[in-house]
């Protein structure tokens, strides 16, 4: 919080927070009118707007320090190549032609300085541009982070009138939680007692009708597999 | 996906636990979607959307609920609870004490589901462990 302060930009939390502590509609009203999301969605335009342009001149700049790393390599191969010339001739004894090659040489290692600098320079401003689009992109975040803030919090204040609204008009009881919880304590109760009863009903009667089946008409074998049979149901019920 | 989405969606979800979800969309200023879980009595939960979260609320109690010489040690009991709460976080919409989750608007359609029942789980063991602190 204090951070914010220091760096100078709007904290949003803060503003959400003196808007809770006050009963003050105006202030209500300025944090949550148009004009503070806009505010807010203007900076996210410019902050998206500054990345987009950091991201362009960052690309130039990449372009002219690979087009400098190639020109540097062309450069050293032909170094090269003039050298061997430059063996090859002395090898020959042909001198005169040595020191021609050498000049050339020379003209070619101040080309190569002076695109090594422009290389250097570009990769310093691409290290510099660097820096300013992560710093963008840090921005870019950071504004769509307060305004999410300020959205959530328009957008749950106004459910919150639309739900509100929606239980004057219906069914108040949702609002008070102990009543919820006493009708969902007596619900269960009337759940759990009835259904031991009818469990326990519901098993002495089979057992009965086991009885009064086993009693009349099978044998004994047959019985025993038949009751098995219904014990196991009863079981599973 | 929009509030309407959901509620096709959750209408035809079935949770490993048997839980299924009756919705309800609330019209007004902003989209709301009323969802209670079927075959669990709780609390109705309320889903609305900004551009980069999908928050549900259940509302808990109110202020004029709360007896007053309790309420400062419930509120403190609310924040020393609060993070063991898992997937939610306490709140507090004007007079209302709410139960809420938030999710990223990328998130699909199982996380929603696992907030929801979360939410509702917590919410029946919140107002039962704070019971006292209500008139």
């Amino acid at each position: 919080m204090s951070d914010s302060k220091k760096i100078g930009r709007v904290n949003v939390l803060e503003k959400i927070m003196t808007l809770i502590r006050s009963e003050s509609q105006f202030l209500r009203d300025t944090v949550m009118d148009g004009d503070f999301s806009r505010n807010l969605e203007a900076e996210l335009d410019d902050a998206t707007f500054n990345l987009k342009q950091a991201k362009s001149v960052l690309s130039e700049e990449l372009n002219n320090q690979l087009q400098s790393s190639r020109l540097v390599k062309i450069l050293d191969d032909k170094i090269n190549q003039q050298e061997q010339l430059i063996i090859n001739s002395l090898s020959e004894g042909d001198e005169e032609r040595a020191f021609l090659l050498a000049t050339e040489v020379v003209d070619l290692e101040q080309d190569r300085a002076a695109q090594n600098a422009l290389k250097l320079s570009h990769e310093r401003q691409l290290g510099y541009l660097q820096a300013q689009l992560e710093n963008a992109e840090r921005s870019l975040k950071d504004v769509q982070r307060r305004l999410t803030m300020v959205n959530t919090t328009e957008r749950i204040q106004k459910a919150t009138a639309v739900i509100n609204k929606n239980f004057e008009q219906a069914d108040a009881k949702m609002l008070s939680a102990k009543k919820t919880l006493q009708r969902i304590r007596s619900k269960q109760q009337q759940l759990d007692n009835p259904s031991l009863k009818l469990d326990a009903s519901n098993e002495n009667s089979s057992k009965m009708a086991l009885q009064g089946i086993t009693n009349n008409k099978f044998s004994d074998h047959k019985t025993e597999a038949a009751a098995a049979v219904l014990k196991r149901i009863i079981n599973t019920d | 996906m929009n509030t309407v989405d959901f509620a096709i969606q959750l209408s035809q979800y079935r949770t490993a636990e048997g839980f299924s979800f009756d919705c309800q969309t609330i019209a007004g200023e902003v989209e709301v979607l009323q969802v209670e879980v079927s075959n669990f009595d709780g609390f109705p939960i309320f889903i609305t959307q900004t551009k980069s979260q999908i928050i549900c609320i259940i509302y808990l109690w109110t202020e004029a609920e709360i007896k007053p010489e309790l309420r400062l040690e419930m509120l403190e009991m609310m924040l020393d609870t609060s993070i063991s709460i898992p997937l939610s976080s306490y709140g507090r919409v004007g007079e209302h004490y709410v139960l809420y989750g938030a999710l990223s608007v990328n998130s699909d359609i199982d996380s929603v589901v696992e907030e929801i029942v979360a939410l509702s789980e917590n919410a029946l063991d919140v107002v039962s462990a704070m019971e006292d602190f209500l008139q």
